[in-house]
């Protein structure tokens, strides 16, 4: 177990390296000079050779790529080209705010999921759950982006129940206090959004599952033995349905991570994804490159965690010994 | 095909009407458009609300909204389908290639596979864009450079067991090369699961492009996105609110025919469907 866990570390390790040369690559293999995408055509001669100085650029390509991986370890990622500060300064600001939107909307959509699954599989002769069901394919399909926006306008904008955007008031960022009410209010619309919306998806995938299980034969010979449906359900089904919610939260990060870029956009929640994607069109590709390797890394520990979860739970499964799926 | 029942049925006429409709709108734009979507209006039009100027009103140039939408849906499908053609054809060439190649070419190729699954997909979507000229050929080269790994998986692991089957060990018997066996013997028992996988990848592609066009990173001017018209109208979304949401809903309604589309799919064509007495074959 433990040389198994050791190995799947060290498997670890050398993906995160091949994260690292990947951005690089892609970021300087691109045609085009970087400087290009930075400033404007305009600048003369020396301007650019003074910015391909400050900026390492015309050093050769691997002690580029040398200082870029040894940064990259010490958690040094460059200076951000738009806000003339250290990057790893600006990722510790936005990535604590991304892990709370994402950490709430996840426990949201987990819930939801896992309630509306259960619901689904057990109730499938009702037309009520398969109305909620076309309903959740429904919005389970809507364009995130264009739904954030809809809410804006109808919870903030004509309702004034809720802040349209941002993580505070106007009033706690000029104070120094800030409420965790505010940030609540603020949480509320961002996360229906992103874990509320995609629930369906889960519920949908829990379902099939749950219906695998509840077809299978010591489920049969629990309900043989005269036992109640809903203790089968509790006891035996749902109990073998923590495997697939386990591979679920690996699965799912990827997906969450990209969600919040699309609501941080929309709701002005200054996390990675905003960063991100305020950096793209300022042509801050420090941060850029940063914030796209940090999201894979937080991916590939979430995979690893769940796989060391897995091999945990479910004694059928040990790391290294998984054929084809 | 045989009809497998009620409620499977309903849902394949009803994801056929929704996708058949969109292509219907798609390749008849020219015919269906009351006006030039790209004309200008004058001063007085603009923003003018549904059944005033036109059927669903226009936009803050004065635009037709339902001539745009109509043309909109040309880009929607061309990326989407455009896209998710490139994401099949790759993962089944890496699929197969991993499958039934040496040993060494897959670890490679499902190291690389596991590389790219590595990233949440808009983030290495956005440094793509991030590092070349927005337009349209990029948002589908980006689309299909970062999606074909869910496909390559799951055609390695059916090729992997169609490869133990006794008639493609007889093919390799008889000394038929990989190229030919991979081409003759394994590709057409694949092709439904592709299909199934293609499906339903298409709304995620015609979602990340319109998310990419709002942003502007997608369309340019000319081409008329349903993305780059949410966002036009959301400056002005609360006094004029149709110009942002009625594309939307175009957006919705395509993706949601398309996830119907793969689910039919799905339940016509998964083999556990079928073991579990389906009723087909």
């Amino acid at each position: 177990m433990i040389h198994e866990v050791l190995r799947r570390l060290a498997a670890t390790v050398l993906l995160i390296a091949a994260l690292l040369t990947v951005v690089f690559v892609l970021v300087h293999l691109a045609p085009g000079d970087p400087v290009d995408l930075i400033v404007d055509p305009d600048l003369d001669d020396v301007g650019r050779a003074h910015l391909r100085t400050s900026l390492g650029l015309d050093r050769p390509l691997l002690e580029q790529y040398g200082t870029w991986i040894s940064g990259a370890v010490r958690g040094d990622f460059g200076r951000s080209l738009q806000r003339h500060r250290p990057v790893s300064e600006i990722i510790a600001e936005a990535l604590p705010r991304t892990m709370l939107l994402t950490g709430v909307a996840y426990a949201v959509h987990l819930t939801l999921a896992l309630l509306l699954g259960v619901a689904l599989a057990t109730r499938r002769g009702s037309w009520f759950w398969r109305g909620v069901d076309v309903a959740g394919l429904v919005v389970y399909s809507l364009p995130a982006f264009w739904l954030a926006l809809m809410l804006i306008l109808v919870f903030a904008r004509h309702l004034g129940w809720l802040p349209a955007g941002g993580m505070q008031d106007t009033s706690a960022m000029l104070g120094a206090e800030s409420s965790w009410l505010d940030v609540a209010r603020h949480l509320v619309l961002p996360v229906f959004v992103l874990g509320a919306a995609s629930a369906m998806g889960t519920a949908r995938f829990l379902r099939t599952s749950l219906l695998e299980i509840l077809g299978s034969d010591h489920v049969m010979a629990a309900r043989a033995r005269g036992i109640p449906e809903g203790q089968v359900i509790r006891r035996h089904a749902l109990r073998n349905v923590l495997l697939p919610v386990i591979t679920l939260v690996g699965i799912n990060l990827p997906a969450l991570l990209g969600g919040a870029v699309v609501t941080e956009t929309v709701f002005a929640w200054p996390g990675m994804g905003r960063v991100t994607v305020d950096a793209i069109f300022a042509r801050d590709y420090p941060v850029v490159m940063a914030t796209t390797v940090l999201s894979g890394v937080l991916v590939v520990l979430a995979n690893l965690l769940a796989d060391l979860l897995y091999s945990r739970v479910d004694p059928r499964v040990r790391l290294g010994r998984r054929g084809a799926p | 095909m045989r009809i497998l029942g009620f409620r499977s049925n309903g849902l394949m006429i009803t994801a056929l009407i929704m996708t058949g409709a969109l292509v219907l709108v798609a390749l008849c734009a020219p015919w269906l458009a009351p006006e030039d979507p790209r004309a200008i209006g004058d001063l007085t039009n603009r923003l003018a609300p549904p059944g005033v100027e036109g059927a669903l009103g226009t936009d803050v140039l004065g635009r037709d909204i339902l001539s745009r939408l109509l043309y909109g849906a040309r880009v929607s499908l061309a990326v989407g389908v455009g896209s998710v053609i490139g994401v099949v054809t790759l993962g089944l060439l890496v699929g197969l290639a991993a499958a039934l190649g040496p040993r060494w070419l897959d670890r490679l190729l499902m190291g690389l596979t596991d590389l790219f699954l590595a990233f949440p997909r808009i983030f290495l979507v956005l440094l793509l864009v991030a590092v070349a000229a927005p337009s349209l050929n990029l948002v589908v080269i980006v689309i299909v450079t970062t999606g074909w790994m869910g496909v390559a998986r799951l055609v390695r692991a059916e090729s992997l067991s169609l490869r133990e089957r006794d008639y493609v060990l007889a093919a390799e018997g008889l000394g038929l090369s990989t190229a030919v066996v991979a081409w003759r013997h394994v590709l057409p028992h694949v092709v439904p699961l592709v299909l199934v996988a293609a499906a339903l990848r298409l709304s995620g592609a015609i979602l990340l492009e319109a998310f990419l066009s709002y942003l502007g990173l997608g369309a340019q001017d000319p081409a008329i996105s349903w993305g780059a018209m949410v966002e036009h109208g959301r400056p002005h979304m609360v006094d004029a609110w149709w110009v942002s949401t009625l594309p939307g809903l175009a957006i919705a309604w395509t993706a949601v025919g398309c996830n119907l589309l793969g689910d039919a799919l799905r339940d016509r064509w998964d083999p556990r469907r079928v073991h579990q007495g389906g009723g087909d074959e």
